[in-house]
């Protein structure tokens, strides 16, 4: 069973929470949301941050909000592609939170339970060809790229395999 | 499974409870239909269609209201959704209603919504509510108005486009 949390050195791993729609939004909204096909209105944000609670109550798994101090500064997890592999997917929320290797300690964090204690037999990753932050934080955490093309919603995203030999 | 904190409502003929999954197949099936469901909610694909009922199970854990689904006592299936609705974007909460293929016809909406009205005034203290409906929607009116709501105005809705806001009457005039 999946945990519904998990801690890290300086983390906490949580559900999504009705409290963390105005740190989301935020992010939502800005520029940097671009790599994640943003950015998106806030009715958007509101509807993407509830499907990600609904999500876990409908499949026992989901994309955790990453905690420092108990401030929401990102969320990271698997996401489900209807059948396919699961989705690994991060995202830091709060500028202030970047170039600390918070997100490599949450990614780390929540590979290892899916695939080692979860028994989870792979991940899959997918990434805007621009991003380079994120083509690093995948080689990090040993990510194999695939030829793959993107899902139909991202045909030119990069895909990588996470698999649980290489964890 | 309860997926929500909603509460399990009954009236004469139905019970009105928090998503399930069990829920699911009918939801998508309601929302992937073009003709039934634009005037709510049209997706031409299942994944977009599972992700609305994954955001409305979000909405009860923001907000601590949603929309119920309505089951038929007789049937035990569900034969629609109909509850409290106000994602970002919204002007204000409105009561939203809809019945699932091979339901219509039996006022079950009327039956629902008048529970769902009463459950709003009553257990969640709204003092006012109103229900979104697009203008080609006929039924929905002529719901509305047995429901004694009134047209207020015409507004722009973010995902319907141009939009009939109806105000229901006040708490003390329902809960008398």
């Amino acid at each position: 069973m999946v945990a519904r949390s998990l801690t890290t050195a300086r983390l906490t791993l949580r559900l999504p929470i009705a409290s963390d729609l105005a740190a989301y939004t935020a992010f939502a909204v800005s520029a940097r949301a671009t790599s994640v096909g943003g950015p998106f209105d806030e009715a958007k944000a509101f509807d993407k941050l509830a499907a990600m609670i609904g999500h876990w109550e409908l499949r026992g798994w989901g994309r955790y909000v990453i905690a420092l101090d108990g401030r929401p500064i990102g969320h990271c997890g698997p996401l489900d592609t209807f059948g396919g592999t699961p989705e690994m997917t991060w995202t830091l929320w709060d500028d202030n939170a970047l170039g600390q290797g918070l997100a490599t300690e949450a990614v780390r964090a929540v590979i290892d339970h899916l695939l080692t204690d979860c028994d989870w037999p792979a991940l899959k990753v997918c990434i805007d060809p621009r991003n380079a932050n994120s083509h690093r934080m995948a080689a990090r955490v040993g990510a194999v790229r695939s030829d793959e093309p993107g899902p139909v919603r991202w045909p030119e995203a990069q895909t990588y395999y996470l698999r649980k030999e290489a964890a | 499974m309860s997926l929500t904190n909603a509460p399990r409502l009954e009236t004469e003929n139905l019970i009105l409870r928090g998503p399930e999954d069990r829920d699911m197949d009918h939801v998508i099936a309601f929302m992937m239909n073009e003709e039934r469901a634009k005037g709510f909610g049209y997706y031409d694909n299942r994944p977009q269609a599972w992700r609305w009922q994954a955001l409305s199970i979000g909405h009860w854990h923001i907000h601590g209201y949603g929309y119920f689904t309505i089951e038929t006592k007789d049937s035990g299936q569900p034969a629609g959704l109909c509850g409290i609705w106000n994602p970002e974007g919204w002007p204000e909460p409105e009561m939203g209603w809809v019945v699932f293929d091979g339901f219509e016809g039996r006022g079950i909406a009327f039956e629902a919504a008048t529970r769902v009205r009463q459950w709003a005034y009553q257990d969640l203290g709204f003092t006012t509510l109103t229900s979104n409906i697009v203008p080609d929607n006929t039924r929905s009116q002529a719901l509305a108005k047995r429901l004694g709501a009134a047209p207020e105005k015409t507004y722009d809705n973010a995902n319907m486009g141009v939009t009939e806001m109806w105000r229901h009457p006040a708490p003390a005039e329902v809960l008398k």
